[in-house]
């Protein structure tokens, strides 16, 4: 017998009963449904609700999606819950409240957002609290920072003399003394903003004096300086133009493909030629990636770099894409759109113009979509 | 669906859908008749059903026994449960969801007797055995179901059996007996191959 054939016997062949048989149950069968159905009693009603219910709950999914209820709540609260600046680890730090002073000459270690932050602190840092969330304030002596892991919308940020760090990488060092004011990269990058509105960005080995940033120029590859053996800074060199064509076709071979090497080449190639076709070029490469990282702080940095490196079109094309990036990613639609007016003023008619009103047009329009108030518009 | 139309009519048989015995009104609208009071097209639905229902209670529960009351039991059911058929299902499938719990309960509460040594129950399926007067025991292959493949069916789980059964006597297809058995298709898939393996390895072993 093969298996078709079983199968087959199977499907065709049937039970059945005598007629007189079948008649006879089809009285019994009437008498049973005409019977009238008692009401049943109230235990009798919750234990059949409960198992109605637990047949429409099925109980794997519902155990599946309740474990991925509370692991969500948990990863949450790990995440989210805690404030940016939430001191945690230490007593000490428990107690330091906005606007008092932390002074100390030990490591410490506290959470900020997601990322851990461990200070090595050889003076006092105050800490802030205002618009834009919590601050702190180096008032005297040296910090080491090292900042990790850092999510990519949140920043990290330190003011120290007229000056404010921002943490694009992972580890730098301030330092505030008779002196002035200095900033010391050891890994990653730092964004150095000075009070009036000049921005520096320092890769993996350099240092700034905030001083140099609010009233010169920076120069490149300025030697770290260690609080116990300060070394001069290194005067910059500047690079024969066959040179500069190597560097450039380096630079840009070795970019391809998106690394932290790369976007720190193309940090240090803009801090040596901020301005041209070149600069421009770079900039918006570093925006792009990343923008793609979800960086979008980072890459309005980029962008601003950009827009200020006089490279036409390119420049131009950053200034609108910044202002995009504003309204659409970071909720500042109001300063998008101020951003695009200042544009505007002065642009002659043209091609140019007519993207920076189209822009300007969708703009406005998102946000009377979103519901804002059109009176709060510029 | 391997329906028959009436006792000893010449009806054709459905396609499956429930919509095809010649002029007459399909299953969903007979139940839409039965549910406004009509008990005719009820019993017309028991008429229509009453031999297959037979046949895959005794395939599925692998007795003949009490066959019949399962049968009454499971129209019964059917005739309580009919405000719950929405029409989201076929009637098929809505129907065969009814008959597998009647026959897991049957087997439940026979398991549970002969768990007690409750003899009484024994008896009796050996002596309605030889009452229940069927069409297997004339024509090619009766011998060879009743001896060999129905014992080969009783000795797979409930768990084999009932999606095998559904299968080739039902001619469901996979997504039907998952939602009859509230199991996956995969599961429907892998206790359809162990349970045709099974089948062969036990045929094989008959067969020598």
């Amino acid at each position: 017998m093969t298996e078709r054939d079983w199968e087959d016997l199977l499907r065709r062949k049937e039970f059945d009963l005598p007629k007189e048989r079948w008649a006879r149950l089809e009285v019994d069968l009437l008498r049973r449904i005409r019977e009238p159905v008692a009401p049943l009693a109230w235990h009798q009603r919750l234990v059949t609700g409960a198992i109605g219910a637990l047949r429409w709950l099925r109980p794997v999914p519902v155990a599946a999606g309740l474990a991925s209820l509370f692991l969500s709540l948990g990863w949450w609260y790990l995440h989210e819950h805690r404030s940016a600046g939430s001191v945690a680890q230490i007593e000490e730090l428990k107690g330091w409240t906005a606007g008092a002073v932390l002074h100390s000459d030990s490591l410490k270690v506290m959470n900020w957002g997601a990322a851990r932050c461990t200070l090595a602190l050889q003076g006092d840092v105050r800490r802030l609290e205002g618009e834009g969330g919590q601050r702190l304030r180096l008032e005297k002596g040296r910090i080491r920072f090292g900042v990790q892991p850092r999510r990519p919308n949140e920043v990290f940020s330190v003011e120290f003399g007229s000056c404010k760090a921002t943490v694009v990488g992972t580890a730098f060092t301030l330092q505030v003394d008779s002196l002035g004011a200095i900033a010391s990269v050891e890994h990653g990058k730092v964004r150095i903003d000075a009070l009036s509105g000049l921005s520096r960005l320092l890769t993996q080995g350099q240092s700034l004096s905030c001083r140099d940033l609010t009233q010169g120029p920076v120069h490149k590859n300025d030697a770290v300086e260690p609080i116990a053996t300060p070394k001069p800074p290194v005067p910059v060199v500047a690079v024969p133009s066959s040179l500069e064509e190597q560097e450039w076709e380096r630079l840009w071979s070795g970019c391809k493909q998106p690394s932290e090497k790369c976007t720190e080449s193309l940090a240090a190639y803009l801090q040596s030629h901020p301005t041209g076709e070149r600069a421009g070029k770079c900039a918006q490469l570093w925006a792009d990636r990343s923008m793609a990282r979800g960086d979008y702080r980072d890459a309005l940095y980029a962008l601003d770099l950009a827009a200020h490196a006089n490279a036409g079109e390119l420049s131009f094309k950053a200034r609108l894409k910044a202002c995009s990036i504003k309204a659409m990613e970071l909720n500042q639609a109001s300063q998008a759109l101020k951003d695009l007016d200042a544009l505007l003023v002065g642009l002659p008619e043209g091609v140019r113009k007519s993207a920076a009103m189209q822009l300007r047009a969708d703009l406005v329009a998102r946000e009377k979509n979103s519901g804002s108030d059109p009176a709060n518009l510029p | 669906m391997n329906l028959s139309g009436p006792d000893g009519d010449t009806r054709a048989r459905t396609d499956g859908e429930g919509v095809e015995y010649g002029n007459e009104p399909s299953d969903e609208i007979l139940v839409q008749e039965a549910l406004a009071g009509r008990e005719r097209a009820f019993l017309e639905l028991y008429r229509r059903h009453r031999r297959y229902v037979l046949t895959l209670v005794v395939r599925t529960s692998g007795r003949q026994a009490d066959a019949e009351d399962l049968v009454q039991e499971c129209f019964v059911q059917m005739h309580g449960a009919l405000g719950s058929f929405g029409g989201r299902a076929r009637f098929r499938t809505w129907f065969h969801g009814i008959v597998v719990r009647v026959c897991h309960s049957s087997t439940r509460a026979r398991l549970a007797q002969k768990r007690r040594g409750d003899s009484d129950a024994v008896e009796m399926d050996d002596i309605l055995l030889e009452t229940i007067p069927s069409p297997e025991d004339h024509g090619a292959g009766a011998r060879e179901l009743r001896d060999w493949i129905q014992p080969c069916l009783d000795k797979l789980g409930l768990s084999h059996r009932l999606p095998l059964v559904l299968h080739i006597f039902s001619q469901l297809d996979h997504s039907e007996i998952a939602r009859v058995l509230s199991i996956p298709e995969g599961s429907v898939k892998s206790r359809l191959f162990n349970a045709r393996q099974r089948m062969a390895k036990c045929l094989d072993i008959h067969g020598e």
